[in-house]
């Protein structure tokens, strides 16, 4: 059964290749004779409100969603990980400091940030990364700080630094090696989280501008069309939640495996 | 009493509290500053002079003075007029805030109580199908659920409106969207935090005496998570704020999320200055308050075992 999860899993980053290379004409040129199309064999999902082919959007909305959430990843894995990983090594004044500064980060909505940001510099995907990326720098910060602070408190750590390694080099050699699945399932975990706020957004209208589709976007163009064919979002929605999903389940999969 | 022997955590709290209501109030300011641009300019015209108009209104000065400046006039309850209604922006707000309080209740309400059920079920039966319908709840974003909802229960079904405001049929469909996909969240957290603690020793001790697993885990197990219960909570309330953007979007409901929304689109600064200061403003103190009751319930987090 989680093999299905696996080829899911799969099958998106598939797609967010092919969207990768996919020429603009495929997802953005308007069939103004098939317009609200249902299924058929020219487009595979029928086709939306200005007559774009359902299925090459979605593939090229695979690609959008995919960065926004692998740099969102990246970015706040960078700054909340390092912080996490220098805080959690001896007990300073500055972790008030920071974590205090994480925690006014994590209560601040995403939504009013990414308002903020689109109200100042117009809607891009860097927009959409940025903000989510904000909002996920403290959860990175929470769980390898948690998790990290055991290792540095252990004998090899401390052996290590006896050596005369500096305490870059322990980090790098002893203490990202130990705490690796940890980050792994709570990357993939996030990515999930990603998509999801990324519907939010792009349904806002605050994720890319028109030119690109994202599967938060294409949410958008259903109200559009409201009355001609409200059921042209019903491939968007499966996919994002089989996809959702799936990472989930295989983040908790790569937990369980860990812990045995 | 323990608030004698424990003015450190207060304080931490407080001080919290200050810092981020600072760091609200600059971001607003700044905010405002960069999307008016120079509003000397505009009022002078072509004949007035600019240079006079920015002497009067004290745009010369420093950044920081006028900063301060602002908080003064904040404090003092002046907020400005909004650029697209023309009237006070607090009254606007006022009457918006009536008809996403209903919504922004009633969606909490059903998340605690449905998470909390859920993660309790998940963790007796120990069966991966309560699992998987707690990970489904998350996977379903607000937005396609709302979609969802509108296709069954307006378009298939014309049981239910399918926006607009007035009956308590229009709150039925929002309500229930933002509070399942809530609940996910929170389920989840009450079943890792059950699943956690069911190992501990002082859980297979009251086992052991005799009392059964349902028992032991909602009479002890609870109380005992509680404390990091709380504190997500409070960080739900941030992520309902998100939520009800996207809702009053969706059904089309006039509530605080689209009048920022519109706000912020039209740039009306007044108005989204003042939404976003509130609603932030709203949001830390909830977490703040929270912060406070998981401290004083939680003997850990008192003693300082949490670092």
């Amino acid at each position: 059964m989680h093999k299905i999860y696996k080829y899911i899993i799969i099958m998106f980053f598939i797609s967010m290749l092919v969207g990768a290379l996919l020429p603009s004409q495929y997802y953005n040129d308007m069939d103004m004779l098939n317009r609200s199309a249902s299924v058929s064999v020219n487009h595979l999902f029928g086709t939306d409100f200005l007559g774009r082919d359902i299925f090459f959007r979605m593939i090229r909305g695979s690609y959008n969603v995919g960065i926004i959430g692998i740099s969102s990843i990246l970015i706040s894995l960078l700054i909340g990980g390092f912080l996490a990983l220098l805080m959690s090594r001896k007990k300073t004044n500055w972790r008030y400091v920071v974590s205090g500064g994480i925690d006014i980060l994590f209560v601040f909505p995403k939504v009013l940030v990414a308002l903020i940001l689109v109200a100042i510099f117009g809607p891009s995907i860097q927009i959409a990364i940025i903000s989510i990326g904000i909002f996920f720098i403290p959860v990175f910060y929470r769980v390898i700080y948690l998790s990290s602070r055991s290792v540095w408190q252990s004998d090899f750590v401390a052996s290590a630094r006896l050596s005369g390694l500096s305490k870059y080099q322990i980090m790098f050699v002893h203490i990202i090696p130990n705490i690796y699945h940890i980050i792994l399932a709570q990357c993939t975990i996030q990515f999930a989280i990603a998509i999801v706020s990324e519907a939010g957004l792009g349904y806002l209208g605050l994720s890319v501008d028109s030119s690109e589709p994202t599967w938060g976007s294409m949410m958008l163009d259903v109200q559009n069309s409201w009355f001609i064919d409200p059921y042209f979002a019903i491939p968007v929605g499966v996919a994002m939640v089989l996809t959702t999903f799936s990472f989930i389940k295989y983040s908790e999969r790569i937990k369980n495996d860990n812990s045995r | 009493m323990f608030i004698g022997s424990n003015i450190k955590g207060l304080m931490k709290i407080l001080i919290k509290l200050l810092l981020s209501i600072l760091v609200v109030m600059l971001i607003t300011f700044l905010g405002i500053e960069q999307l008016s641009g120079d509003v000397a300019d505009i009022i002078a015209g072509t004949e007035g002079d600019a240079q006079q108009i920015r002497n009067q209104m004290g745009l010369n000065q420093s950044v920081i003075s006028r900063f301060f400046w602002w908080v003064n006039a904040v404090a003092q309850g002046n907020f400005g007029n909004s650029l697209i209604f023309e009237v006070p922006v607090i009254d606007i707000v006022n009457e918006r805030i009536l008809i996403s309080a209903p919504i922004a209740l009633f969606a909490f309400l059903i998340s605690i109580s449905l998470g909390l059920l859920l993660g309790i079920i998940s963790v007796v039966s120990n069966n991966s199908f309560w699992n998987n319908i707690i990970i489904l709840m998350i996977s379903f974003p607000v937005v396609w659920l709302s979609l969802l909802f509108i296709m069954i229960f307006s378009l298939s079904l014309n049981i239910l409106p399918s926006g607009g405001i007035g009956m308590w049929q229009h709150y039925l469909m929002p309500c229930l969207a933002l509070g399942i996909s809530q609940a996910g969240v929170f389920a989840r957290y009450v079943r890792v935090g059950l699943l956690e603690i069911q190992n501990s020793d002082f859980i297979h001790f009251y086992q052991v005496v005799g009392f059964s697993k349902v028992h032991v885990l909602l009479k002890y197990g609870l109380p005992a998570i509680s404390g990091s219960l709380l504190s997500i909570i409070g960080l739900q309330i941030g992520f309902l704020f998100t939520g009800i953007v996207v809702v009053e979007h969706i059904f089309a409901m006039p509530g605080i999320g689209d009048l920022l929304y519109q706000a912020i689109l039209k740039r009306d600064v007044f108005l989204a200055g003042y939404i976003v200061m509130k609603s932030a403003l709203f949001i830390i103190l909830i977490n703040s308050i929270v912060d406070f009751i998981a401290y004083i319930i939680t003997p850990s987090l008192r003693k300082g075992y949490n670092a």
